[in-house]
Formats: C-alpha cells, structure tokens, sequence
C-alpha cells in the first residue's frame, strides 16, 4: 500500500514538472498559430481551435528565417568540419608521435579552454575588419575552427586504444595517414560523433560574435536574426514564434537523432572527473 | 652463410633510470624455436620489441640474418609479431584482420584471397572470415591473431606470451598446434613466456632472464639437469628444486640443491621430518615437510599418486635421498661444476 | 650519413608540426595574440573624439576604470546573476534528476521532457520569455495582474530575477543530463550496502551519492559561474540592460562601452578583468572544493 502512495506521489510531482517545464513550448506554439489579436485576446487562449498557419510562412520570408537559417547550417556545418579537422589532426599527433616541444604545446592547447571567446572579442573585431572579413562566412567560421576541448577530449579517446593496435600497423607497414583513416577514425567514432554534435550545437548557438561582426541579413545567423524579429509589433507576436519555433526545429531533430551521442558528448568530460 | 636468424649483441635498453635489458647477447638459430622465459618485468616483451624494431637498443647491435637492423624500420625487417593480447583490430571483420598486413604490401587481391584462405584453413578459421574479433572466443582469436602474423609469411615470428590469456584446456591445446606449425613451416620463432611449463614443453632452447639480465641458455634439458645459478633451479620445475644452505666437501658457504622428485618417503630413511602441506595433483602429490634438524627448513617431495600411503599433515615421515645433489655459492650463487 | 630510424624520427617530427599547425595558426590568430592585444590596448586611452591619437596611459586607465562605478556596478550584478542561476540550476537539475532516476512506467518520456530545453539556444528561450513577459500580451504578465505598465522586465527589483529565471529553464536540460548521468554512475551495489546496513534513502543520498556525484557537481559549478559571467544574449534580448542599468552585467557592459561608446580602452580593461576574474574563479573553485570532493578514480 505504501509504496503505490509513494510511487502515486512521484508520478504527480513528474506531471507537474514536465508541466512546469512543458509550458513556455507549448504556449509558444500556441500562440504562433493564433492572430496577433487573439493572443492579445483575454481571456487568452490556451488551446487554438482553429489554428492559423500562415504565421510560418511569413516569419519563412518577410522574417528572413529561410535566409538567416541557410547562413546559420553553412556556418555551423563548416565549422563543426573544421574544428573536427584540425582537432583530429592534432590529436593524433598528441596521441601517437614523439616530437620535440610536445608537452608545451599540448599545454597551450588546454590553455586556450581557460580563455573564453567573448574576452577576446575587442581585438578579434579589429582584426577581422582588417581581413576584410566583415560580413561574411569566414568571419563566422575561421576563429572557431579549432577546439581545445576537441584536442583534448580526442587525444584522451585515441589514447585508450591499445598500444599494441599501433606496434602491429607500424610492423605491417602502414604509415600514419592510413592507420588514422583505417583504425583511429573508425575505432573512435563515438567520441567523433559526439565531439560533432557538441561543435555543432556551439556554433549554433552563438550569439556575441555574430552579432559584432555581421550586419546584413545575407549573413545573420538565425539566433541573431531573432533579434532582429523580436523588434516586430505585439501584434505580429505569432509571427515572432513562428520564427523562434523554425529557429530551434533543427536542434531537436537533431536531439531527438543523435541523443546517444549527445549525452555523451556532454558528459565525457563531466563524469569521469 | 646465414650464421644465425636473430642476433642481439650486447644489447643495452634504459627507461630512465630502469635498467629493462643489460648487455644482453643473445643468437637465435634459422628455423629454431627459442624460448625467452623469466618472470614478470624482466626485460622479455622489451626483447621482442627490439627484435621487432618497435624499440631502439639505448645501446648494442641486432641483426636478423646477416642484416644489421638497428637501422631498419619495423616494416622492413620481414618480422612478424604475435602480441599477448592479440592486437585484433575490433572493427574489421577476421578476413580483413587476417589480410590487414598484405594490403599495406599492396599484395594482390586475387593473391591475398589465396593466402588468406589458404591460413584460414590451417587454423580452421574459414567459417569465422565474416564475423568480427568481438564474437570469437579467446582460442579464436588466438588465432586469427597467429593467421595475420603467417600470412604475411616473414623470416622470422616473435611472440610475446601469446597463451597467457587462454584457460588451461586452450592452452595445451594450442601449445600442440603451435609446435605443429612451426615443424610444419620451419620458420625461426623467438617466443616468449613466463610460464616454465611452456618453455619446457615447446623451446627447442631456452633464454632465462631475469631483470634484464641473461641467466642460462641451453636446451630444456640442460637448463633443468644443469642450471646454472639458483635462481634458474628455482624457476625451473615445479615444485622448485630444495635449496638450503650446506657445505661441500668440508667446506662452508655453500647452498645445497636438490630437485623433489630425487627425495623420496622411505621409512627407513635417515632424514626425520614433519608434514606441514599436502598438495594433492591427482597424478602426483606435492608434499611440504620441515626437517626436524633445524625446525625450519622446508623441503618439497614429488609422490608418485602410485604411493598408497600418503601421508597428512602433522605426521612425522623420514626420507631418503638420491643423486643428483647441486652445489651453488652461497655468495655468487653460481652453481660449482663439481661431480658429486 | 643520417641513419634510417633518425631520418623516420624527424620525418615524424614534421608530421607532428604539420598536423598540429592548423590549430596553433587560430589559436594564435584568435585567442593569444588577442589576449595579448586586451592587456595592452587597456593602456591606451581613446581620444574624446575622432582624429586624435591613441593615448599612452600604461595601468593608470586600469586603476581608474577598476575602481569607477561604470566597472562596479555591472560586476555586481553579474554577480548577483551568477547567485541567482547557478546554485538553484544545480539544485533542480539534481532534484529533478533524482526524481526520474527511479525506474517507473513511462519515464522515459519524462526524461525526455526534462531534456528537452537543451533544443532550445538563449536566444530561443529569451524571445519565447520576451513574448511571455510582453506587459500588454504576455501570458505571465496576464497572470500576476499586470496589464500596462513596464512590465516585469522594466521593474527594477523584478528584472534581474527574471532573466535568471529565463536561464535556469534553458539550462535545465543540461543539468538533468549531467545529473542523470552522474546518478547512473554511482554503482548500485554501494547503495544497496548502506540499504543493508539501514541507511535511510535519505541519508544514502547524502553520505553516498551526494560525495560520489560531487566531481560532476563541482564540475556543473565553475561552467555554470563561468557561463553566468558570460550572460550576454539573454540580456541583450530581454532587457538590453536595463532598467535603469538594473540588468547590466559585465559583458554587456563591456559590449555597450566597445560598439555603442567605440571605447577600446575602458572595454579592453574591462575584458582584462572578466579574464582574470573568470581564471581566479576556476582556481579558486578548484583549491576549495577540491578537498571535499570525491574523485572516484582517484580512489
Ligand atoms: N615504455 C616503458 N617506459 C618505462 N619503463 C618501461 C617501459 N617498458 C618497459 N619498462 C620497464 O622495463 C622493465 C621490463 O619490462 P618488460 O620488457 O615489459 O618486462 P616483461 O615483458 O618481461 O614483463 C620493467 O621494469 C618495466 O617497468
Ligand atoms: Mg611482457
């Protein structure tokens, strides 16, 4: 008897929280399929009866979101392809060659993780003016396009391969390219994928920086873009929702996909101390 | 003329301020099997790997053939290597491990289906080409490991304790097909182990190392009948030869050796004893007795399961002796060449 | 004559450096020479107006701005917004994770639920909130009674509050999958020896997962105080730092001063200090908690 009380009382206080957590979604999808009169309706609505899908479309393209979500999948693909680049590279090096300076630059690398972008946003600004890259996707990509968490949390990941999958290769004669391509990669996709996944989301989600160094709506990306949406009338709030739902669709799909590697991902670090 | 198949002269390697190998000289003859055996930490897997050119010599001189190799990149020294924990690359299914080193040497398709099936066969692997090391059981992938190394058909294999992680069943087992593999191909082996029993059992000769240093070489037979230090008649055979100290023709400082097969329950016997153990093998018991002399010495009796009376624990049991008795230096723990 | 292992030796030096250049080029294009550039622009003074040279004033701007309330005061309300988010994001996150630990009927779908503000960026959520604290049309506004008026993101006492509230609902679902996963690592059969030992649920929780979890709980502490100094976009979009000054935090100021004001000087000292601030903190963290917590591989 006690425990179906007790485990009563854990499903009501789940409901409520999942409420709790559910709402601003959920009222923000309500509202996007309302007029802007009847949002502003009291008392307001909370289920639509006769839901108005047009806001969509216009928030698609007099809201620019087709436009600031294309700038924003180029900026984030690429960005999360390079920084997967340059930290596959380097940690192989890391991981599996003797070079001399090697500790100090590996330092370096975990030394760039104590120094957070938007510290260094005044004389980055300068000098992608003096680039010329104002306005435009290198701007965008260049500056995040290597990653001492990515370094760092490959080099951990190669490491654990056993020494003696490397002795065996180099006996057989292969070289380093192909025994990155054929055992490294391969064997250590798990923590690839989920180093994209973070390197994706991160870019994403900036906000700072795509804000200081773009100003044309060819290359906002689509968190800016909001802001640019959120300055429309009360009355076009639907359209303001429709935005911001177009806006965080990609992000769940891409959750809802790849949570496995997600949770990993952002854990790898955390957990393991 | 191949004078040897591998050759380590004074062969030095430093970690630091670890001594893993010193001075090492070792000659391996062509089609040989040579066993490198010692404890844990002695400098065996540091040996292989020098060999193999994984490691450089800090300093000394490797040959294989003629060849000085200390030059020669791993991949051109014709040497293939059996690792202790197979080494299998967990994401390439048995064919493709197995055809792993021929595809770096850009051997032919066609060719290396042919040499591939042809390893399958003899180690009974055709039907696990498909599956992938994760869902093979520890003897397969024993195997499969060994195919990677014969397929590439090298001068000469080392091994690095390549049974060790087999049960005791696979083990035998596999040390009978090992044997057979190599008086079927011929090939030079410098295998290594810590485990005597295989060393015994499947060297042609025998290296005995211990902390980097060579003890004895010679055939399984030498090693056990004359070992030359005490550290060596410890190692080999079990139960350990009895040593305790004693004297040689009047003279002192001298540690007596002598193996427990050679020790035997004899009522008449003029040794008095005290059982404190009894190992019961099935085909044989170990029993421990401390001499009643110095209430303190333990010595070890090999009885043959053929003994009706064994006797337990507690009980007071004489014994008697036979040839052959070791003499070592008590100092240099060298063994004294002299016939007793 | 070089000989061959030498030449395999330097060849694979070259390949290191090769592989490890790209990196080190953006690192030290994007994040070292600007560190670098920060330190030392903060010592030139920006002329009153255009035309005019930058000025030499070596640390004297440092001491100056450091200690003038334009400095002060945004520290002191990004403190206060790091106070308000970070130990109640921890202590949800926990809580609510302890709550789905259990396995019951259809929690999955509860745990996906908990998860799922991970989708939404600061952005999303503050312009959802923005719509939702609208004074004229907004839910939450219709609710507690107030129609008109500035609303609650233009109430002095009231504003700050709400824009933490906004981040501690968007980072709930990072905090239930940290403390999720931290829950499942604790070995179930501690936890059943204390039970067999008449540990209360309770004081299982405080005596073995609370010390057990405490690496992952030190770890949701510095990147929650760190990305609460770095609050920007939530403010940018809810309040643009007011009223009255009332919401703006440091990078915001440091923001506000640099593009609106065209102050590298006073910004580039302030940059100076979230840097240095942000680093102590780190260590600081580090020195104090370290004692108390629970390194499980360290054993
Ligand atoms: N890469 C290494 N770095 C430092 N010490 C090592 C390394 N490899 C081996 N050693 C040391 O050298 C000695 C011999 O090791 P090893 O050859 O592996 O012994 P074995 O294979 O006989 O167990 C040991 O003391 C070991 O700790
Ligand atoms: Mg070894």
């Amino acid at each position: 008897m006690r425990t179906s009380v007790r485990t009563a009382l854990r499903y009501v206080f789940l409901i409520i929280i999942a409420l709790v957590v559910l709402f601003p979604i959920y009222i923000a999808v309500v509202n996007s399929l309302l007029s802007g009169q009847q949002i502003a309706h009291r008392p307001p609505t909370l289920f639509p009866l006769h839901p108005l899908w047009n806001s969509f479309s216009l928030a698609w393209s007099f809201g620019h979101l087709g436009t600031y979500l294309r700038t924003s999948v180029i900026v984030s693909v690429l960005t999360t392809l390079a920084a997967l680049t340059t930290s596959v590279l380097a940690a192989y090096a890391f991981a599996f060659l003797e070079f001399p300076l090697k500790r100090i630059m590996f330092s370096l690398c975990l030394a760039t993780l104590m120094v957070p972008a938007e510290v260094t946003i005044i004389p980055n600004f300068r000098t992608i003016q003096i680039l010329g890259w104002y306005n435009t996707y290198p701007a965008l990509i260049i500056p995040f396009a290597a990653s001492g968490i990515g370094i760092f949390l490959l080099r951990q990941s190669f490491r654990q391969l056993p020494r003696e999958l490397h002795d065996a290769a180099v006996l057989d004669g292969y070289g380093h390219w192909r025994f990155l391509v054929r055992v490294v990669l391969p064997l250590n996709r798990a923590m690839i994928g989920a180093f994209a996944i973070f390197a994706f989301l991160s870019s994403w989600n900036q906000y700072l920086w795509p804000l200081l160094v773009t100003n044309s709506d060819s290359h906002r990306t689509v968190q800016v873009g909001l802001r640019q949406l959120e300055g429309l009338n009360p009355d076009q709030q639907n359209i303001v929702l429709a935005g911001t739902i177009l806006a965080a669709l990609p992000i769940f799909l891409i959750l809802f996909i790849f949570q496995r590697q997600l949770v990993r991902g952002l854990t790898a670090g955390a957990v393991k101390g | 003329m191949a004078s040897t198949a591998i050759s380590l002269e004074s062969v030095n390697k430093r970690y630091g301020s670890t001594v893993a190998l010193d001075s090492l000289n070792l000659q391996v003859e062509p089609g040989e099997f040579f066993v490198l055996l010692g404890p844990s930490g002695c400098g065996k897997t540091t040996a292989l790997r020098i060999v193999a050119g994984l490691e450089t010599p800090t300093t000394g001189t490797v040959r294989i053939g003629d060849r000085v190799v200390n030059d020669i990149e791993p991949k051109d020294r014709d040497v293939a290597m059996v690792f202790q924990n197979y080494a299998l690359y967990p994401h390439l299914t048995v064919r493709r491990n197995i055809e792993f080193p021929l595809r770096a040497r850009r051997v032919s398709s066609h060719e290396r289906e042919r040499r591939v099936m042809e390893v399958a066969e003899s180690l009974q692997l055709e039907d696990q080409l498909n599956r992938k090391p994760g869902q093979l059981s520890g003897g397969q992938r024993q195997r499969v490991a060994l195919a990677r190394a014969i397929v590439r058909e090298p001068n000469v294999f080392v091994m690095d304790e390549p049974l060790s992680n087999l049960d005791a069943r696979l083990r035998v087992e596999m040390r009978a097909e090992l044997i057979d593999l190599h008086l079927k191909n011929g090939t030079t082996v410098l295998y290594v182990t810590h485990d005597q029993v295989e060393a015994m059992t499947m060297g042609d000769r025998i290296a005995i190392l211990k902390d980097g240093v060579l003890q004895q070489v010679g055939t399984p037979k030498d090693v056990y009948d004359r070992p030359a230090n005490t550290f060596v008649a410890g190692f080999i055979g079990n139960p350990p030869m009895n040593l305790m100290p004693g004297e040689l023709l009047g003279e002192p400082g001298m540690i007596v050796g002598i193996r427990p097969e050679n020790v035997f329950l004899d009522d008449n016997g003029s040794i008095e004893t005290r059982v404190t153990l009894v190992e019961s093998l099935g085909h044989e018991h170990h029993v421990a007795c401390r001499l009643n002399y110095d209430n303190e010495t333990i010595v070890f009796v090999r009885v043959p399961s053929t003994v009706s009376q064994v006797p337990g624990i507690g009980e007071s049991i004489r014994l008697s002796i036979t040839e052959p008795l070791y003499h070592f230096d008590s100092v240099t723990l060298e063994r004294k060449a002299i016939k007793t | 004559m070089i000989s061959g292992r030498r030449r395999t030796r330097i060849r694979n030096s070259a390949l290191a450096y090769v592989m490890i250049l790209p990196a080190f080029v953006i690192f030290m294009i994007f994040v070292f020479y600007p560190l670098v550039k920060t330190f030392y622009l903060g010592m030139y003074r920006v002329p009153p107006f255009p035309g005019l040279p930058q000025k030499y004033v070596g640390l004297s701007q440092y001491s100056s701005v450091l200690s003038h309330s334009e400095f002060l005061t945004p520290l002191w309300d990004s403190t206060l917004y790091v106070l308000f988010t970070v130990p109640a994001g921890i202590i949800l996150g926990l809580g609510i994770a302890v709550l789905a630990h259990r396995h019951l009927a259809g929690i999955r779908i509860f745990r996906t639920i908990f998860s799922s503000t991970i989708a939404t960026s600061v952005a999303v959520a503050s312009v959802i909130f923005f719509t939702l604290l609208d004074p004229t049309t907004g839910l939450f506004s219709y609710w507690i009674g107030q129609r008109g008026g500035v609303g609650i993101l233009g109430n002095p006492t009231w504003a700050l509050p709400a824009v933490a509230t906004v981040s501690i609902w968007q980072n709930l679902g990072f905090a239930f999958i940290l403390m999720s996963a931290a829950l499942n690592s604790v070995p179930d059969d501690l936890l059943d020896a204390a039970a067999v030992d008449g540990a209360s649920g309770t004081r299982r929780f405080f005596r073995i997962t609370v010390p057990l979890i405490s690496p992952t709980l030190f770890f949701a502490m510095i990147i929650g105080v760190i990305s609460g100094f770095q609050a920007f976009g939530q403010i940018d979009l809810l309040t643009q730092g007011g009223p009255d000054g009332h919401t703006n935090v440091l990078l915001y100021q440091i923001y506000t001063v640099f593009f609106t004001n065209a102050d590298t000087g006073t910004s580039s000292v302030m940059a100076v200090a979230l840097f240095v601030i942000l680093v102590l903190l780190t260590i600081a963290q580090f020195l104090l908690v370290q004692r108390k917590v629970f390194y499980a591989d360290k054993r």
